[in-house]
């Protein structure tokens, strides 16, 4: 106690030197009201139970699927007399009936077919203009923002503007990518598509839903054009599984169904180190031997690969007995397209995501298993070097904040080399009368050199990505001038 | 260990590691909720809805901002729970009207500190409800100033004379009181 006090005391001093001459007083009364904390135990059951439900949120939210969502299926479902003539065939259509979501006619089974088509149109700038929108400012200032008033930090003064906040001691840092010349730009073929999304949901008509359930606790009649959103299915079995559909963006999520698997203590468990992580050809192989059970497709989709971005973070970190091991590991299955691999702006492999517990080697979930429709389209590309170049020194997109009425001098410049990039599919929106649209479009990927992420504050990401669609590049630059400050 | 490093890894997607940060601040978060409120039940609750605000907003937490602060940031998010709390239970905000509250027993006091929390909050209720709350988060919460200074939106230096003119005025106004409550072991 006397340490602490001390530094209590210590940091009235140099406020008011005068203090010292209370010294023994104000010792007492501080030592006096740390004596007369009240002890404050947090019931074990209550912190083990809000644990799960936290854990098991976030598991759903990586799935697309929120607790607001079962709960409303849950008033549907456990409101009495239904009579559920329905038999719903999942796993096997996704990989064989080449039709939308309709009721049967003749079997009345509901067929909820994931058929994947990739047309590819012969007239170019086939999606009109792909601007990236006004309402995109507002995403870009959640990755770069501030979080939640805490002082210093860049914040939106309204939808297009921020301001910094007046800590004198914070300064924004602004990264400045230097390109390391180690080969040739790989080479860029100007007919290269943009593919559209162009998924369509999966409608069951009022008619079929008013025909599918029978409910005497309220009249569905009376209700007009009903619709459903998701679908939401539990294995009622020991290490079962819960299934969502969303048959508006048409996924499909497979992820525990945790009342089922054995509860487990989190405070009681041993943090893991690199070596009980085992290696990747096992975590594939239960991630292959899942996908085969359950007869997933995996046509448009690249070899299992083990997503190690945690472990090039572990590699980089100073002190590595300190580094959090994760026990879910990610195994990607890359979408590909003509070839070549999609990736988020962020550098992220985008595809099918199967996560293997390290703990009980076992999946915990599997998403999203997309419904994917894409129409492709010609566009005008950027292939010079140097206008390439140009924008890659510039960062992805939104990865410096944006700043108004500032000068350099109030800001952090740190220099960071990016070596040779290679060739993607980048994943993109764009915004248009409220709605937005999801594209693949091609681009290029510049790994970060130096210095590492995190290494000493210092976060330049992983990866640059440059998209090399021309109305991309203008759009976006037309937000990012000079180009970082305002 | 580095939470920094924690939180950069649930931003890449290893949402799991959030398991580690509820570990670690769990207790911390309960505490000084509970300081707040006297009451489990209330302050399980609150707890509970500052850990699933927080899953939702980590995201946006940003690592790169010198002196960024994880413990700060949650218990700002609990702070504002608390004042919502009383707000919604349309009580003007402050601890002198939970302190009023638990004594006319709106509230159930924990009953296992009943006694203590008794004394502890008479005491507590001699001193400006603003100046108390920032002298607890020093003393009990055990948090820095900088920490403080970002839970109530006040400067460092604010915070420092508020606790520092706190405890001169129980020096020179009640100590005397205080004192013989203190050293008669009622606490």
């Amino acid at each position: 106690m006397k340490r602490e006090v001390n530094e209590i005391l210590q940091e009235l001093y140099e406020l008011d030197p005068n203090l010292v001459e209370k010294e023994a007083e104000l010792t007492k009364i501080i030592s006096k009201m740390i004596k007369v904390k009240p002890e404050v135990t947090l019931d074990k059951q209550f912190r083990t139970e809000l644990k799960q439900q936290i854990l098991s949120e976030l598991e759903k939210q990586e799935s697309g699927f929120s607790i607001k969502n079962l709960l409303g299926y849950v008033g549907i479902f456990a409101s009495g007399a239904i009579a559920l003539a329905l038999i719903i065939n999942i796993f096997p259509n996704i990989i064989s009936k080449p039709v939308d979501t309709i009721i049967d006619k003749q079997t009345g089974n509901l067929n909820l077919a994931f058929n994947t088509s990739i047309e590819k149109l012969d007239s170019k700038r086939a999606f009109g203009d792909l601007n990236i929108g006004e309402l995109e400012e507002g995403i870009a200032g959640v990755g770069g923002g501030g979080v939640m008033g805490m002082g210093g930090d860049v914040m939106f003064e309204g939808s297009s503007k921020m301001t910094v906040l007046p800590d004198p001691d914070y300064k924004p840092k602004i990264y400045v990518y230097n390109y390391k010349e180690v080969g040739e730009l790989p080479e860029i073929s100007e007919n290269m598509y943009v593919y559209k999304k162009d998924n369509k949901p999966l409608k069951i008509s009022d008619s079929d839903i008013k025909k599918i359930f029978n409910t005497d606790i309220i009249d569905l009649d009376k209700f007009k054009n009903l619709g459903i959103s998701n679908l939401n299915l539990y294995e009622d079995a020991k290490n079962g599984y819960n299934i969502n559909l969303d048959l508006q963006v048409g996924t499909l999520n497979v992820y525990r169904n945790y009342n089922m698997w054995p509860q487990r203590d989190y405070m009681q468990e041993k943090r893991l180190s690199i070596s009980d992580v085992p290696s990747d050809e096992k975590i594939i192989s239960i991630a292959k031997s899942f996908i085969e059970k359950y007869s997933i497709n995996l046509d448009i989709y690249g070899n299992l690969v083990v997503d190690d971005i945690w472990r090039k973070q572990y590699e980089n970190s100073d002190n590595k007995d300190d580094y959090y091991i994760p026990t879910i590991i990610n195994v990607i299955s890359q979408l590909v397209l003509d070839d070549i691999g999609v990736y988020e702006t962020y550098g992220n492999p985008y595809g099918l995501n199967t996560t293997v517990d390290i703990n009980d080697m076992q999946v915990n979930s599997i998403g999203s298993i997309e419904k994917i429709n894409l129409v492709g389209s010609e566009y005008p590309l950027i292939t010079d070097k140097d206008e390439i170049l140009n924008q890659a020194k510039k960062g992805t997109y939104f990865q410096n904040p944006r700043i108004y009425g500032e000068t350099k001098e109030n800001f952090e410049e740190i220099q960071v080399e990016i070596g040779n990039p290679k060739l993607v599919y980048l994943r993109k929106y764009t915004y248009k009368e409220g709605k937005s649209e999801e594209y693949f479009v091609p681009g290029l990927m510049f790994e970060v050199l130096t210095p590492s992420n995190n290494e000493k504050g210092i976060y330049p990401g992983e990866y640059v990505t440059v998209p090399l669609v021309k109305d991309f590049i203008e759009s976006e630059n037309s937000f990012i001038s000079e180009p970082y400050i305002y | 260990m580095d939470e920094l490093k924690i939180i950069e890894s649930f931003k890449s997607g290893n949402k799991q590691a959030f398991g580690l940060i509820y570990d670690m601040y769990i207790d911390k978060v309960y505490e000084f909720i509970y300081y707040k409120t006297y009451d489990r039940e209330i302050a399980q609750d609150i707890t509970s809805d500052t850990f699933f605000k927080a899953i939702k907003a980590l995201d946006k937490f940003d690592t790169t901002k010198e002196n960024a602060s994880l413990k700060a940031w949650l218990f700002k998010i609990a702070y504002n729970n608390v004042i919502d709390f009383y707000k919604k239970k349309k009580e003007e905000v402050g601890l002198d009207d939970i302190l009023e509250i638990g004594t006319e027993n709106n509230f159930s006091l924990d009953i296992d500190n009943k006694e203590k929390l008794k004394e502890v909050l008479d005491y507590l209720k001699t001193i400006k409800q603003e100046h108390r709350e920032i002298l607890i988060m020093r003393i009990w919460d055990n948090l820095s100033y900088e920490q403080i200074a970002s839970i109530t939106g006040k400067s460092e230096d604010n915070c420092k004379k508020i606790v520092s003119r706190t405890l001169v005025k129980i020096n020179s106004n009640i100590t005397l009181a205080i004192l013989v409550l203190l050293n008669n072991n009622i606490f």
